[in-house]
């Protein structure tokens, strides 16, 4: 039980981040990117498809390197579609357009790969420490993925603190018209935070593809779902709170799934979810805000 | 009518209602007033269980009225103006004001859902002849004048038939006729028996129409009395116009 | 012609899941999860008349009772948030209601075979329309029937007074409370009634299809739901049924692409969102509508 909730802590690192994807647009824009999950996968895709048409042979960080990138792409791509040019007070409009693209993105990675699932690459795939005897065992691939989010973290801790675009952004997210007024241009500033986090999106698809092995079209839903419930519940908003509450649903996750089964782990995600959002909306580290 | 009694709101640090004690009585014009940010709104709001009060008591007719939801408070007989016209911009002003109609007893309460019978559609009808704006009666309020929406937030708040009628800001950027019309409105209404608790900045308003006046200042009550009394009293000149510098 | 009452008998249910979107949307929220009332007025009424020998019209009517029932207690807590949060715990009840279809076994022989819901591999043998001899013609009927009678229903709430409180609290809830309206009661009544119709329309389509299966309950139904309210308008309820043909006529009109559909949805969606933010038919054309109809009407009205 405890291996399994150790290895919940981990892979609640893949959830910390495609929340704290979520989360990062909510809070410059207040608005949700549904699609965020999809580009996710479609990063992962890309990585996968450039191994396979190397015939195999690119090695994984150049595949990582192509996953993130091209989720990037994809993330500028959705933001001209979904949200330059809709009216800013309208939620629900963007929200719709993102829901039709991740559909879309869905859609279209079924059909270029007549929904098969497919073998993904993993390097460490066999690597792991073990502890007494078998008995824990610390997966090496997770340990990177660990280490990837907590890079990501520091990334962005410096990105927003130290520099001029970070400034901006929280310039915008506390005050959007403010921050118009001193020269801050909203459009830019929202643009880049979307590729931003759409290339997280990209590192976390290729990292989750990689740990499962596995990697099939439906997953744009899955991490759509988690990303969603990871976000509420840190408090849509707070980077540190989506990372809290990544962590706790990956042990809640793993512990159910132990305990009881697939289905009932996902009623209690879901319930989770429903509960946050109606006793606390503000989520665990509630937004006011984005970088406490 | 009204009693407000030691009143006290806190929004997170800070205080914007102080201690507040007044008390409106009936068929009277009250005017609170006061600079901008003492408080004046947030009365408003408390009196009619927009914010909770944070200590302290308000009775409407004898009657504990601190904890009654919104829609209680209206029902018990108080009527409120937005100083930021929020009527019904989708509905007509028919419609607007059939929403806020209360249900007089002899009707079915299953009907009175459904339509206006013929006693309900006479008292709407009433209501939008003193407010002028019979003609305007199937024009969606969002394509309504500025002065057009102002009186028939007015109107919204007399189709509850209120027995106090509290009126927020309704001054605000008229001119001077239309200052008058509203002066004569306000004592047209009160002749007919609404009580009125008046909020606003302009003084030429305030002074021409209220009995009594409360004056407040950073949330708590400065100065309570007649207007001439008010004006004359030498810590509301301060609070408006400053104290007079040493040469 | 088979093809056609199909075609109809579909639009019909659709419709009626588009009203569930548009009831609550009226209040001026947005949920996500009417295909769980969706779901359970389906398995409630399938399980009526095939686990307990329930005729047809009653089982209906206890799926969209208890439909509308657990719509007022999802509601309730439910509507304390607003936006894009209440979007989110809608999808999260649509959500558990699948799941909890996933492990819902029930099972009882009947006639000698063993019927009921048998979690993920679903519900079969739903066979009340066969087993009692109604043709397509006749299924089809009965649900424009039911829609038509679901509609004048709605048409006359619009006009009264019921109708134009609801509007008024989606305007503004606030000077709506101030205008002595009891807002909780209203959403969620307005998002039990929302709850009704979807249950109705989850009854009339177990029996359609015959076989009902968690899987059917949804991300995609959710959307598609919302899509037919926010492409057709919130005028009135001709919003809704002018999404659901709007849908219709492109489903048939881009059958050849066949599996490429829900991509066509989707692409859809985004489109008619920066095209047209607010629907076909929302207020503004609505009363546009209203008053060509009237101006000849006016000079007959009388005062009272």
């Amino acid at each position: 039980m405890l291996g399994s909730l150790l290895d919940g802590f981990l892979f609640g690192f893949s959830y910390a981040m495609i929340g704290i994807g979520f989360t990062l647009i909510f809070g410059v824009m207040q608005k949700f990117n549904l699609a965020q999950g999809a580009t996710a996968l479609a990063g992962a895709y890309l990585g996968l498809a450039l191994y396979r048409l190397t015939d195999q042979l690119a090695p994984s960080y150049v595949m990582f390197a192509v996953a993130v990138v091209g989720a990037g792409a994809i993330g500028w791509l959705i933001y001209q579609i979904c949200f330059r040019f809709l009216p800013k007070e309208y939620e629900l409009a963007p929200l719709m357009s993102t829901f039709g693209m991740l559909i879309l993105i869905e859609e279209i990675i079924s059909h270029l790969t007549d929904a098969q699932p497919f073998e993904f690459p993993n390097p460490l795939l066999y690597g792991a420490f073990e502890f007494a005897d078998g008995e824990f065992i610390l997966r090496h691939d997770y340990l990177l993925l660990a280490a990837m989010a907590l890079a990501v973290v520091g990334m962005l801790y410096y990105l927003i603190f130290h520099t001029r675009l970070g400034l901006a952004t929280r310039a915008v997210s506390e005050r959007p018209v403010a921050a118009q007024l001193c020269g801050v241009m909203i459009d830019r500033v929202n643009e880049k935070i979307f590729i931003l986090s759409a290339g997280i999106a990209g590192a976390t698809g290729f990292m989750i593809a990689m740990t499962i092995g596995t990697i099939i079209p439906g997953l744009a839903s899955v991490m759509t779902i988690k990303g969603l419930v990871v976000a509420v519940f840190g408090g849509l908003g707070s980077v540190p709170g989506a990372i809290i509450a990544g962590l706790i649903l990956g042990m809640l996750e793993a512990g159910t799934a132990y305990m009881f089964n697939a289905t009932i782990r996902d009623i209690v995600a879901y319930l989770v979810l429903f509960g946050v959002l109606i006793v606390r909306p503000t989520g665990l580290l509630g937004k006011r805000s984005l970088y406490q | 009518m009204l009693v407000l009694d030691q009143v006290v709101k806190n929004f997170g640090g800070i205080q914007a209602v102080n201690d507040l004690s007044f008390e409106v009585k009936a068929g009277q014009i009250m005017a609170l007033i006061g600079p901008n940010g003492s408080g004046k709104s947030t009365t408003l709001n408390l009196i009619t269980s927009v914010y909770p009060l944070t200590s302290g008591a308000i009775y409407f007719e004898d009657r504990d009225i601190t904890r009654l939801p919104t829609y209680q408070v209206i029902r018990a007989g108080i009527a409120r103006t937005f100083q930021n016209i929020r009527v019904f911009d989708n509905l007509t002003v028919w419609d607007n004001l059939w929403v806020a109609s209360k249900r007089r007893p002899e009707e079915s309460r299953l009907k009175s859902w459904i339509t206006a019978d013929r006693a309900a559609r006479a008292w709407l009808n009433e209501v939008l002849k003193n407010s002028h704006l019979y003609d305007r009666r199937d024009v969606l309020a969002g394509n309504l004048s500025l002065g057009e929406a102002r009186r028939l937030e007015v109107a919204r708040g007399m189709a509850t038939d209120p027995k106090l009628l509290m009126l927020d800001e309704p001054a605000a950027g008229m001119h001077v006729t239309e200052i008058a019309e509203l002066v004569d409105t306000i004592r047209t209404l009160q002749q007919q028996g609404t009580t009125i608790l008046l909020i606003d900045h302009v003084l030429d308003l305030v002074m021409n129409v209220a009995h009594k006046v409360v004056v407040l200042n950073f949330g708590r009550k400065l100065a309570e009395g007649t207007p001439a009394e008010v004006q004359a009293d030498p810590k509301v000149r301060s609070a408006y116009l400053g104290t007079k510098e040493e040469a | 012609m088979d093809y056609v009452y199909a075609l109809v008998t579909q639009t019909g249910i659709h419709v009626l899941l588009g009203l569930s979107v548009y009831t609550v949307a009226l209040t001026g929220q947005v949920s996500f999860g009417q295909q769980g009332f969706y779901a359970i007025g389906a398995y409630v009424s399938a399980i009526a008349t095939v686990l307990w020998g329930v005729p047809l019209l009653p089982a209906l009517l206890l799926g969209t009772v208890v439909s509308a029932f657990i719509g007022v207690m999802v509601g309730f807590p439910a509507l304390r948030v607003k936006g894009l949060y209440l979007a989110i715990a809608t999808f999260a009840f649509g959500e558990i209601v699948r799941n909890g279809l996933n492990i819902l076994y029930v099972t009882r022989e009947v006639n000698g075979i063993e019927v009921g819901p048998v979690g993920p591999e679903g519900f079969r043998h739903i066979s009340y329309f066969n087993d009692n001899g109604w043709t397509a013609f006749e299924v089809m009927i009965l649900v424009v029937a039911i829609v038509s009678v679901v509609l004048v229903i709605y048409a006359l709430l619009e006009r009264s007074r019921l109708g134009a409180t609801v509007r008024a609290v989606g305007a503004d809830e606030l000077a709506a409370a101030t205008a002595g309206i009891n807002v909780v009661w209203i959403k969620v009544g307005a998002f039990a009634i929302g709850a009704a119709a979807a249950g109705l329309g989850g009854g009339l389509y177990a029996h359609y299809t015959t076989f009902l299966s968690p899987l059917a309950f949804g991300l995609s139904v959710a959307i598609i739901a919302v899509a037919y309210v926010l492409v057709g308008g919130l005028g009135s309820w001709l919003g809704p049924v002018a999404g659901v043909l709007f849908f219709l006529v492109l489903t048939e009109g881009l059958r050849f692409l066949g599996e490429y559909r829900m991509m066509i949805y989707g692409a859809v969606v985004v489109i008619a969102m920066n095209v047209r933010p607010y629907g076909l038919v929302d207020a503004k054309m609505v009363h546009l509508v209203k008053n060509l109809f009237r101006t000849g009407a006016r000079g007959a009205r009388e005062e009272t």
